[in-house]
């Protein structure tokens, strides 16, 4: 079944015009900073199929750019994210992009540049406001913006993943779903779970103290 | 979820509960959430809803297509033929369709471009039957089990669909909501759904330039007067021969065989019209 609850039909509250086009693409960015861990300096967002398209009616460009600020699709402040995006000074730029057929037609690339790191997220819009993370750094991905999302950037070691489930058991953490994309080159891997309830800042802490660990980012929205 | 519109219907008449209180113990056993929970995110819906009406009537929005901006205010003066309440429930939903293409926040219901609907159908019908705001929560409830039904049955979205889909599950729920809201029978919500969707069974999703401007905007006005035509169908005893679940099978099977063109690439319908074209061209030629 896929609507399983009334507030899948009356329940989303969004910035117009589209669910897609609007409240998936600001998700999307939303997301991506989250995963990213800080406020970035300089995007560079790339559009993609029906983005690059249709991006100009919809205000695709301006619900990016505001997910990249931190709102989330439904603060009505999206509207002026070019006002405030120019008040914070976050250099941004946009280009159209043929990512190839293998991406969904509302999909974006996003880097991410803070003066020292660079971050580069692929995601799609995939109908009603709902998202897939495609790509991050390059590493093959597949979670949405699904609440309680632990995303984990480790490097590929023996031992690595049993470090981090014995971590998540020690915290009565349930687990609903877990996967794992790896780097063979350059020997990291993303493992993102997806959790049944919420996910707590000590079990972030008491993760990032393993050495293999590079990042931990939880996304919650 | 419940399994299709006989099920609920059926499960409240022989169990004796209404169907808001159905539909909450549902919501409450199978997501696991509390009742004064539920009703928090309901009353949210409501007031975002309401706001969205309120600034919709105050705004002057532009919209990118401009040929289709101010639209909404012009029908807020005395009725002609539709009589003063229909006409502005229509012009309320027109309203806040252009608010939200105005990028104005509102409740998807089922989905952005067809937002307008549901509230503009509710908040008329509270006003004339003089009811309480637990009874439009009431409603609500009752509107998002049927879309929730509908969409598992079938779909939810024009680029599945069709605007059938969209628009016509929207008037769908707005007409369940407010047969129950008038205290119609079992039977008769069953009826006024079935009559809403065969109203629009087959209807194209066609946005010009692919924008939820035109013709969605103005495809809420229908949607509201569809509602409350077959609401006042249903009420007055009238039946539909066909019931509302195999409506809903009827309509996915026509919203799967529409064309691509016909499922919100705006390539087709009035989107492929000499005028159409010529406002995708002008919005779209100087891109980047």
């Amino acid at each position: 079944m896929k609507y399983t609850s009334i507030f899948d039909v009356i329940g989303h509250i969004m910035v117009g015009p589209s669910s897609s086009h609007t409240a998936g693409a600001c998700q999307i960015a939303y997301v991506a900073r989250l995963l990213f861990g800080r406020k970035p300096k300089t995007v560079k967002i790339g559009l993609h199929g029906s983005f690059a398209e249709t991006y100009k009616g919809h205000g695709t460009d301006i619900a990016i750019l505001a997910g990249l600020l931190g709102f989330t699709p439904e603060d009505d402040m999206i509207k002026n994210a070019f006002e405030i995006a120019e008040k914070e000074g976050l250099d941004y730029s946009f280009e159209l992009v043929d990512l190839g057929v293998d991406y969904h037609p509302n999909s974006v690339s996003i880097e991410m540049f803070d003066g020292l790191e660079k971050m580069n997220v692929i995601g799609s819009s995939i109908g009603g406001g709902n998202i897939i993370i495609k790509e991050v750094d390059s590493l093959e991905a597949g979670f949405g913006g699904e609440p309680n999302t632990l995303v984990i950037l480790n490097h590929d070691k023996i031992g690595a993943l049993v470090n981090i489930a014995n971590t998540l058991q020690k915290f009565k953490l349930n687990i609903g779903s877990m996967k794992i994309s790896r780097n063979l080159k350059k020997k990291i891997s993303l493992t993102w779970f997806e959790a049944d309830t919420a996910i707590p800042e000590d079990l972030i802490v008491a993760l990032k103290k393993y050495p293999e660990i590079i990042w931990v980012r939880v996304i919650n929205v | 979820m419940f399994e299709s519109i006989s099920n609920l219907l059926n499960e409240s008449k022989t169990k004796g509960i209404p169907l808001h209180e159905l539909i909450i113990n549902d919501e409450m056993e199978f997501q696991n959430i509390p009742k004064h929970i539920i009703i928090e995110k309901l009353n949210k819906s409501l007031f975002i809803m309401k706001q969205s009406l309120e600034k919709a009537l105050i705004s002057d929005i532009e919209l990118p297509i401009k040929e289709a901006s101010h639209q909404a205010k012009r029908m807020l003066s005395p009725g002609i033929f539709c009589g003063n309440n229909l006409k502005e429930a229509v012009g309320w939903a027109m309203a806040i369709g252009e608010y939200n293409s105005g990028m104005g926040l509102i409740v998807a219901c089922p989905t952005a471009g067809s937002s307008g609907t549901l509230p503009a159908v509710l908040f008329k019908a509270k006003e004339i039957l003089n009811k309480s705001d637990d009874d439009v929560l009431n409603a609500l409830i009752v509107a998002g089990a049927i879309g929730a039904i509908i969409g598992n049955k079938a779909m939810l979205s024009g680029s599945e669909g069709g605007c059938q889909a969209e628009i016509g599950v929207a008037s769908a729920m707005a007409a369940a909501a407010i047969t129950y809201m008038a205290g119609g029978t079992h039977l008769q919500i069953d009826n006024a759904i079935a009559l809403t969707l065969k109203n629009l069974l087959g209807l194209v999703c066609d946005p010009v330039a692919g924008l939820v401007i035109s013709p969605c905007i103005k495809r809420n006005a229908i949607g509201v007067v569809n509602a409350f035509l077959a609401a006042e169908m249903a009420l007055s005893g009238v039946e539909s021969i066909i019931p509302a679940d195999e409506v809903v099978d009827a309509m996915m099977k026509v919203g799967r065989k529409l064309p691509y063109e016909l499922k919100e690439t705006g390539k087709g319908g009035i989107a492929a019209t000499k005028t159409g074209k010529r406002i995708r061209k002008s919005l779209f030629s100087d891109i980047l």
